[in-house]
């Protein structure tokens, strides 16, 4: 299988290769490029030591050169000061920009020669000057008289520093003055060298920061890509699992997925109303079909038995006479059971919201004659807070409508019909209750089987129809019923927005 | 002799009404399907067509808008099946002088008969059953 790196590795690599080339320039130029500085200060020290050792030796050998008749004289400052002029002097003019200094032993002066500032500067006397060129060296000539050996310090004058080498000069082992000289270090060059390595560190760290900083972004999108993955694969398993939502543009992202996942469960809810729709009005045409088949021979049987009781004559009429009625009495049964499919076979309607409590008026008002003629007392106690269900109206209208007129058969003579309803966890549920004969135990568990029925006449089609409609619907009926203390129906239908996965159908419980 | 066609494709039903109008003295002649009775009233017109609205092949409905046009003088009384008040409507309003709804006692039907036949002092109206 080829490697695929998730994106938080892609991400990551890529930064990577990002920072790497940045961090090695700037490493390159801390490391190796800003020692440019420090090769010119050599190089720079390197001039003047090699300058002051030439001007040290040379007069230390004027002082040893027995021709030069100054052998043996080095403790007279004037002497020395004539031979350090006589030696200094062109170096110092050979080299502008360089100042060569003389510092006698015991005394307070010294010598110079040449300038640091090849422009020169304001006009200052003489003294003043050496005063001041003394005031500037005098930390360095006194660690070379304490130590004895050269060094190099960096000094400053004005505001200019400048690189300054000094040696003890000893003639014959007798330390007998100081010399040095000075290169003035332009100021653009050493600020420019602080600045620089400044710089670099800056963008170093910005650089590092960044890194961090886009790591860290990265992280945390990728925590809350996470998130994402996670609640949609929640959301595969189970449309009704929402994504969290997040802040920012991924939080948009997480409401969009959700609206979806919304619009996907009204489409699935949908799309299976529409099945059991279909569904109804497929088994409606069936039943139909079959019922209008069924119906045709029965009539035939009829009109023959009829037409055959004419052509009788009377005595013979008279001694079939039962068997004739029986035919009669069995195809009027038929009839009505033919009659019970055909209703149900009625073509279903589109799904809709419906609320219950105005189709129990409806059946009501339908019923209301039936009431008054047998005397029955009802009592109708909607709850005006009932959420609507959804289904197909008609139905369920018949569902109800066969109800009230079982309990009404139940009771016979007068007696009291009780309708209510009431939300139940998700579901709208209507009572019906008769006080009428009620149902013997064990009969109880039979009476949703089709052409079970206990009524002469019945055709055992009614609460198998209504507990099929109901099961369609998602809902549930239930029955308690004894003997002589009446008989309860509770239908609970699933209100909108519900899962539809309702139980598969039946219950006796009181 | 008033002549009667009965165009119906039930058989048994057919049958029962063939003999309980011939009783009455009618000369009856049967067709299984529209064409058939098409093809009979061709031969030899009839007084009045007992017409089964569900027929295979050809409507019912079909059959009456010809008959209706090849044969205006011809009346035609439709029988409709069960509890299609609806087409029955439709037949009257096509020209059918009445209908029957399945099922009917024969004595209905003779009595139905004779009355739009104008026979039986009845007038001659028309009676329009609605079950």
């Amino acid at each position: 299988m080829r490697f695929r790196p998730s994106v938080r590795i892609q991400i990551a690599a890529v930064i990577t290769l990002l920072m790497v080339v940045p961090v090695i320039v700037m490493a390159y130029d801390i490391l190796f490029a800003s020692r440019s500085d420090d090769v010119l200060l050599a190089e720079m020290e390197e001039r003047l030591t090699g300058l002051v050792n030439y001007v040290a030796a040379e007069i230390v050998a004027q002082f040893k050169d027995p021709e030069t008749g100054v052998r043996g004289r080095q403790g007279d400052p004037a002497v020395l000061a004539e031979v350090f002029r006589g030696v200094a002097g062109p170096v110092a003019q050979s080299h502008p920009g360089v100042r060569v200094g003389l510092y006698c032993v015991g005394s307070e002066s010294i010598l110079i020669e040449g300038y640091l500032h090849i422009t020169g500067r304001l006009p200052e006397a003489r003294e003043q000057r050496e005063r001041r060129i003394l005031e500037e060296a005098r930390a360095g000539i006194k660690a070379v008289l304490e130590t004895g050996s050269p060094i190099t310090r960096v000094g400053q004058t004005y505001d200019d520093r400048f690189l300054e080498y000094l040696v003890p000069l000893r003639v014959d082992g007798e330390l007998v003055a100081v010399l040095w000289a000075d290169h003035r270090i332009h100021p653009v060059f050493a600020q420019s060298t602080r600045m620089r390595l400044l710089v670099r560190y800056v963008a170093l760290a910005a650089v590092v920061l960044a890194a961090a900083g886009t790591a860290w972004a990265t992280n945390h999108w990728w925590r809350r890509v996470e998130i994402i993955k996670a609640g949609l694969a929640r959301l595969g398993r189970n449309l009704e699992s929402r994504v969290p939502d997040l802040p920012g543009e991924l939080g948009e992202i997480t409401r969009s997925i959700n609206e979806m996942a919304e619009r996907l469960l009204e489409r699935e809810r949908l799309i299976e109303e529409l099945r059991k729709s279909e569904y109804l009005a497929a088994l409606g045409r069936l039943v139909s079909e079959i019922a209008h088949e069924l119906r045709a021979p029965m009539g035939v049987v009829r009109a023959a038995a009829e037409m055959a009781a004419e052509q009788m004559d009377p005595a013979a009429r008279a001694r079939v006479a039962e068997y004739l009625d029986l035919i009669e009495q069995q195809a009027t049964r038929h009839e009505r059971l033919i009659g019970s499919l055909l209703d149900f076979g009625k073509p279903g309607a589109a799904w809709e919201s419906v609320a219950l409590n105005k189709l129990l008026n409806e059946v009501l008002g339908a019923t209301k004659p039936l009431l008054e003629r047998y005397g029955i007392t009802l009592f109708y106690e909607p709850d005006p807070d009932l959420p609507a269900v959804r289904g197909d109206r008609e139905k369920l209208k018949q569902v109800f409508l066969n109800l009230v007129l079982n309990a009404v058969e139940a009771m016979g003579s007068g007696g009291q019909l009780t309708l209510r309803t009431f939300p139940d966890d998700g579901s709208a549920c209507v009572l019906v209750a008769d006080t009428g004969v009620g149902i013997a135990p064990e009969d109880l568990p039979h009476i949703f089987k089709p052409y079970y029925t206990r009524k002469a006449g019945g055709s055992g089609l009614g609460l198998a129809i209504s507990e099929e409609v109901v099961r369609v619907h998602g809902g549930v009926i239930r029955v308690c019923s004894r003997p002589g203390g009446g008989t309860t129906f509770t239908v609970c239908l699933p209100t909108l927005r519900k899962g539809e996965d309702g139980a598969d159908g039946t219950h006796s419980d009181c | 002799m008033a002549r009667i066609l009965i165009v119906d494709d039930d058989e048994a039903l057919a049958t029962l009404m063939d003999k309980a109008l011939r009783a009455e003295g009618y000369e009856v002649r049967r067709a299984r399907d529209g064409p058939a009775g098409l093809k009979l009233l061709e031969e030899q017109p009839a007084d009045l067509v007992l017409l089964d609205v569900r027929l295979p092949g050809m409507s019912g409905l079909e059959v009456l808008r010809q008959i209706r046009e090849q044969h205006p003088r011809t009346l035609v009384l439709v029988i409709t099946g069960y509890s299609s008040l609806p087409v029955a409507l439709e037949a009257v309003e096509g020209g059918a002088v009445g209908y029957l709804t399945k099922p009917f006692k024969m004595a209905d039907l003779r009595d139905r008969v004779n009355k739009t036949l104008g026979r039986s002092g009845g007038g001659g109206g028309i009676v329009v059953k609605v079950r």
